[in-house]
């Protein structure tokens, strides 16, 4: 195959994003379809480099000296996200589509999707350094201009958004050139398997960095709760839920499996597993606390990518395995939660959820593609989420050190109780008095088709997850030579693999060995104690409430959860601040997130001002100073030049 | 001989120092005058009477001419306060320069190679045979004083308010009136 | 012909006045016309050049019995190219900029007078006529910079001429003592005469006198003080000449042509100047965090900036004098940029302090715009120039093991986002200040000016590989060649 079919993806959806910059404005549907278009035809560009298979294909174009060339390779890898990120394009133009088209400057809207289309195809495409960063610096700008468009003070938000990640890419950049003076290369496939030490060490933890903040994990992550709320909702759906996912993971785990080795238990494994532990836990318990249906989704984007980080950090082949396919399943299921939120937001009118409520029998399909995703990313068997999680329960614990399986299933029970509380206050219970919309209805195909496609795969994915595991993540890994040089005995892999994964409909892995039903048994007493945990916070909830007392008992299937459902999220809420996370989540809130943010906008001001005030007070503009700082300088220089060169 | 040279060098560097430490901008630049005036006699007397002359017509004249515009122009008083400490660190960084510069002088001359440059060559065949670039960048210097002169001495432009109030002057209010 | 990138505008600047009067537009055609001849004159020169040539001429040929010499290599190209594309931008902006000031007869004479002194200066193979065409140019600057006739305007531009005469004094001091031991100004001859016989010390004292006079010119910290109240105080045009071109020429380019060509550039010099460098580069950054004057903020970043290429000079890698050059060019294009959009929001709004601003993209559109491209471009956003400049400086840092500095550049290029962003916010986004409902989008003259120079900063960041290959590379490599000739300092260790 021509290697030149990989400018496709890059070139088309950048090119095309021009082209509606300086469209007519008058042509309706134009820009829209011109978007759905492009990303097909990206999609089966995508589909077309996917399966050419092989050692894949290299594109090589000397581009000026110092190494620097303009290479795009496609591998097993790359090719694999390649597929994945153009399969949501396609989606999110749909629902681009239909959401945006009569929003304000939509126009920008399409050229900005376009353009980060394009923009992320070639940094998952890219094969030198320099031309990774040129396409990761791209997307700062696109990011940028995506969420100005949210309102008309967005560009507070973006601007945060851009600083932080800026700052990180800036580490990155930094992990690069370290990189670079270790190894004398530009090109990333000639990286191969160096030992994290020394500067090369410093350049994998800034590397490993600049990854994981664009895939949002702590400390890197303040802006996307904030962006939840100033951006427009497919915004969220497409850069944080889906590509920044993609991109950040899809960098981690070339950075951890191919330009270095991470030995199971070494610091760098630590370091990363660290690093996913603590964003795992504090931001579930920070969306616990939400009251936004964005916001919350927004925080579990964030929590969620500590199971990625902590699966590939492990440097356990099972829990590589399951941090990769999370990637995968995470984009899928928190993309539909978000689609789900924005049709919500159009349909309903708003997304906070006091004002939401008995929005399943107005919205059917929406709540049934809500359900499979919530389902999905709390680890409910038989949806994919329960596949990857417990893969990486499996790695974590396959380290030894009990305490990070013990955060994963912190998570696992939060996040379960978090999305029975969303999904009960938005699709349960009484219709809200203060609903803005009062004759809700189902919304329009364009955007349930995305979400119901997504959805399906969610299912598709838990239910026959051999299929993924063997024809997407398999050959990913098992062709890594890092895997196999991990493996000590290469079967044990993929026997491990197996063993994890059996169909869960069977409910088969009983039978496995006692490990194996050690934890997947933790995991569903995980469920059960988030189940009740919400049970009880409504229950106290419902003291409260007096109108909860008239449930709605329509539903006949899921009657027991609608009695339930009468609780608002502001009990809840109260439950959780007055007892268990008091100490937990609010201070956590406060002290992390905020002590965060406060570092970003106080201390670095305040560093700042007092500098800027003793310089601002030298430079006074008295001539006799100056004169004198010129004579200083020029005796230093004389005594340094002429006496000590002596 | 030397014993004039040396007062003039001092009277030189006390006229300098004037330049510098004096309040009032228009004795400094006098003073800087002077200065120039005092380095163009020492030109002259150490047998190089052409750069005594454009010391004397460039430095001592132009560029003084210049300096006495711009202060004409700064009408305002000088209301910063100026630190004291230059006052004393500046004398005492002089004589430690000094001090140096006698002794870098002392081994400067002792190594000067002897002999280059062509002694016998007239003063105008240097100037126009080697040095041409340089009469040409004067010939700008030169220009650009004069249209630094002729823009900062300009009249300044009228604003609207004042083309009125010049109106209402010329006519004795009579516009007004109507 | 060499000659005519001096002869042109100086002819032009001593019949300015005269011509003037014969009718009201013609000064400003007349600008625009020699400037854009000089920008065709060094586009014409691209390719030989680019393909390792190196022009000379001299009166010789002519028969005369003058004596002018003049040679152009791909670092003096690339300077000519930035003072006439620099030029021209500023002529066209000046078309209605300075209506309101008046006597563009006398400015358009001082402004070419000021081209004229930076050809020369970049033109020449002596040192002395270096410090000449230098005063050609000082002198015309001064002028510039007190041209609105203010008060504060004439005290910045007496400081800044009180300064900068401590800074020619040492230059003069330091050129008297190379003649003196070698017997030549040739810059060539020099080359070969310091490296035969010179004390090591004096060479010292000469570097010393050197740096502090150049670095004055150039505004490196701590020798930058007259620059932070000379540029604000100039008309925008001006300003952005000065910060643009000027500093880079008197100060940045005669520096390397002394400090490489001649002393091939030492290693306590190399340390010297990134200790400068790095000084300036922080000390600028963090000053103009604190500012509230648009104009004033653009000042100290362009110390900042100039530290920069002073860094990448100082690593004397080619890696590291491609970034300084081409930072230097980028450099160019958004400060130049950045000071005429400042000059378009004062013109528009009536003043440049960014507390009473805000909000003025909504009224200002093309301002705006063009004022955010040259805030990416100075904060190192991809894919405008400034990004890779700034990339090839550091990744240069790293390579030649200055990790530290590496550090700090990036750090650095972190608070120039910062302040830039802020300034953004406080002027252009948000909110529309009280007081500025009336404002106008500026004349079709200024606006045409920042256009361009906008583009030309996409353009450098899209076309790099073209620009560092055919006008960076030969600069590149005419300096790296002068490296190391001389290791003067060694022999008297």
């Amino acid at each position: 195959m021509n290697p030149n079919i990989l400018l496709i993806p890059i070139l088309l959806p950048v090119l095309a994003g021009l082209a509606v910059l300086i469209l007519p404005k008058g042509l309706k549907w134009l820009k829209e379809g011109l978007a759905v278009a492009v990303a097909a035809v990206a999609l089966y560009y995508a589909a077309l480099i996917f399966k050419s298979g092989g050692e894949g294909l290299r594109l090589f174009v000397p581009w000026t000296s110092f190494g620097i060339n303009f290479d795009l390779y496609a591998y097993h890898l790359p090719r694999f996200i390649l597929l994945a990120a153009a399969g949501f394009e396609v989606l999110l133009a749909l629902y681009s589509a239909a959401f945006m088209h009569d929003k304000w400057r939509s126009r920008e809207y399409f050229a900005y999707f376009l353009i980060t289309a394009g923009l992320a195809n070639g940094a998952i495409l890219a094969n030198n350094f320099m031309v990774l960063l040129f396409f990761w610096e791209g997307l700062l700008v696109t990011l940028y201009g995506m969420i100005t468009l949210g309102h008309k003070q967005s560009h507070i938000t973006a601007t945060k958004a851009l600083i932080i990640s800026g700052l990180a890419d800036f580490a990155m950049i930094l992990g690069i050139i370290f990189l670079w003076s270790v190894t004398g290369t530009m090109t990333m496939s000639e990286v191969r398997f160096l030992e994290p030490t020394g500067l090369a060490g410093a350049a994998f933890i800034l590397m490993a960095l600049g990854a994981m903040a664009k895939a949002g994990a702590m400390p890197f992550h303040t802006w996307i709760p904030d962006a939840a709320i100033d951006a427009p909702l497919p915004f969220m759906a497409y850069l944080p839920a889906a590509l920044e996912k993609l991109l950040g993971i899809y960098l981690l785990a070339r950075i951890s499996l191919e330009f270095f080795t991470i030995h199971m238990n070494s610091a760098m494994s630590i370091f990363l597993m660290t690093i996913g532990a603590v964003t795992i836990v504090l931001a579930v318990m920070m969306a616990l606390v939400q009251k936004d249906y964005k916001k919350l989704l927004s925080f579990h984007a964030i929590s969620q990518v500590g199971y990625m980080i902590l699966g590939i950090g492990t440097g356990v082949p099972i829990g590589i395995a399951g941090g990769i396919f999370h990637m995968l399943n995470h984009a899928m299921y928190k993309c539909t939660l978000f689609l789900t939120g924005g049709a919500v937001e159009k349909e309903a009118g708003t997304t906070e959820l006091k004002k939401l409520g008995g929005l399943f029998k107005l919205m059917p399909i929406t709540g049934v593609a809500f359900w499979i995703a919530a389902f999905s990313i709390s680890g409910v068997p038989p949806f994919n989420g329960f596949v990857s999680k417990e893969m990486v329960f499996h790695g974590a614990f396959e380290t030894g050190h009990i305490i990070f399986p013990i955060a994963a299933w912190i998570g696992a029970i939060f996040t379960f109780a978090s999305f029975l509380k969303l999904g009960h206050s938005t699709y349960f219970g009484k219709r809200s008095p203060e609903a803005p919309v009062q004759n809700v209805k189902e919304t329009n195909w364009a955007m349930i088709i995305p979400m119901s496609v997504i959805a399906l795969g969610c299912v598709v994915f838990g239910v026959f997850n051999k299929l993924p595991l063997k024809y997407l993540i398999e050959p990913v890994l098992m062709k890594s030579p890092t895997m196999t040089e991990h493996l000590t005995v290469p079967a044990h892999g993929a026997e491990a693999v197996s063993l994890a994964m059996p169909a869960p409909v069977e409910f088969g892995f009983w039978h496995h060995a006692f490990a194996m039903n050690w934890i997947v048994g933790v995991s569903m007493a995980c469920l059960v104690i988030a189940f009740l945990i919400h049970q009880y916070g409504v229950k106290k909830g419902q003291g409260k409430a007096y109108l909860a007392s008239e449930p709605i008992h329509h539903l006949p299937v899921l009657n027991t959860l609608y009695d339930l459902a009468e609780a608002r999220v502001f009990d809840l809420y109260h439950w959780f601040v007055n007892g268990l996370v008091k100490g937990g989540a609010w201070a956590v809130w406060k002290v992390i997130d905020r002590g965060i943010d406060a570092v970003y906008e106080n201390l670095l001001t305040f560093v700042g001002n007092f500098s800027i005030k003793v310089l601002k007070e030298y430079h006074n503009g008295v001539y006799a100073n100056y004169l004198s700082w010129v004579v200083g300088g020029f005796a230093l220089l004389v005594i340094y030049l002429a006496v000590l060169v002596k | 001989m030397d014993l004039l040279n040396l007062i003039l060098l001092l009277m030189l560097a006390g006229f300098a120092l004037m330049a510098v430490f004096l309040k009032d901008l228009l004795k400094a630049a006098i003073s800087l005058a002077f200065m120039s005036s005092l380095l163009a006699v020492l030109l002259y007397r150490l047998d190089s009477p052409f750069a005594a002359v454009f010391e004397l017509s460039v430095v001592a004249g132009l560029i003084t001419v210049l300096f006495v515009s711009v202060i004409a122009l700064t009408k305002e008083e000088e209301t910063a306060k100026e630190a004291r400490w230059p006052a004393y660190v500046f004398p005492l960084a002089l004589v430690v320069f000094g001090l140096i510069d006698i002794k870098v002088m002392q081994s400067l001359f002792a190594t000067t190679p002897q002999g280059f440059g062509n002694p016998e060559a007239s003063f105008g065949a240097t100037l126009w045979g080697v040095r041409s670039l340089d009469i040409l960048g004067q010939i700008a210097v030169i220009f650009g004083g004069v249209f630094g002169v002729l823009a900062l001495l300009r009249e300044k432009p009228l604003t609207a308010k004042q083309k009125e109030d010049a109106i209402i002057a010329k006519d004795g209010g009579k516009e007004k009136l109507w | 012909m060499l000659l005519l990138f001096i002869i042109v505008p100086l002819a032009v600047a001593a019949l300015m006045p005269l011509l003037a009067r014969i009718w009201k537009g013609l000064p400003d055609v007349l600008g625009m016309v020699t400037m854009a001849f000089t920008l065709g004159l060094g586009l014409y020169h691209i390719r030989m050049v680019a393909a390792g040539h190196r022009y000379f001429w001299d009166t010789g040929s002519l028969g005369l019995p003058l004596k002018l010499s003049l040679a152009m290599d791909g670092f003096s190209l690339l300077l000519l190219l930035i003072i006439s594309l620099i030029s021209l931008f500023a002529c066209i902006y000046s078309v209605n900029y300075m209506e309101h000031y008046g006597a563009k007869g006398s400015y358009y004479a001082l402004f070419m007078l000021m081209v004229a002194g930076m050809n020369g200066l970049v033109l020449t193979t002596d040192l002395f006529n270096m410090y000449v065409f230098l005063e050609v140019a000082a002198v015309a600057s001064y002028a510039l910079v007190a041209f609105g006739q203010k008060h504060d305007e004439v005290e910045a531009a007496f400081k800044y001429l009180m300064l900068s005469v401590v800074a020619t004094t040492g230059i003069l001091l330091a050129m008297s003592f190379v003649y003196l031991m070698t017997g030549t100004f040739g810059i060539t001859d020099l080359a070969y005469a310091v490296k035969t016989g010179m004390n090591a010390q004096l060479i010292g004292l000469c570097l010393a006198l050197f740096l502090m006079g150049f670095g004055l010119k150039s505004a490196m910290v701590p020798f930058h003080a007259w620059l932070p109240d000379a540029h604000p105080s100039a008309p925008a045009p001006i300003s952005a000449m000065l910060s643009g071109v000027l500093i880079k020429v008197s100060g940045i380019y005669a520096l390397v042509r002394v400090v490489y060509n001649i002393f091939g550039l030492p290693p306590q010099v190399s340390s010297a100047l990134m200790v400068l460098g790095v000084l300036s580069m922080v000390i600028g950054a963090v000053v103009a965090l604190g500012q509230n004057d648009y104009k004033r903020m653009l000042a100290y970043s362009s110390i900042s900036q100039i530290g920069y290429i002073v860094v990448g000079l100082a690593i004397g890698s080619p890696l590291g004098i491609m970034g300084a050059l081409f930072h230097l060019f980028n450099h160019a294009t958004f400060k130049s940029l950045l000071f005429l959009n400042a000059g378009a929001t004062e013109y528009a709004t009536g003043t440049r302090d960014l507390t009473k601003l805000g909000g003025v993209n909504n009224k200002l559109p093309v301002t705006g715009f063009t004022n955010t491209i040259g805030t990416f471009s100075i904060a190192g956003v991809p894919p405008f120039n400034g990004f890779w400049s700034k990339l090839i400086i550091i990744v240069a840092l790293v390579e030649a093991n200055y990790i530290g500095v590496a550090a700090i550049a990036v750090a650095t290029s972190i608070i120039t986002l910062w302040y830039f962003l802020q300034m953004q916010r406080q002027a252009f986004f948000g909110k529309l200040a009280a007081g500025l409902e009336k404002v106008r989008e500026v004349p079709f003259y200024m606006a045409l000016a920042t256009i361009c120079l906008a583009a030309l900063c996409l353009l450098g960041g899209l076309f790099y590989p073209w620009i560092t290959a055919n006008l960076i590379q030969p600069g590149v490599t005419s300096l790296s060649n002068a490296i190391g000739v001389n290791s003067f300092i060694n022999l008297g260790q």
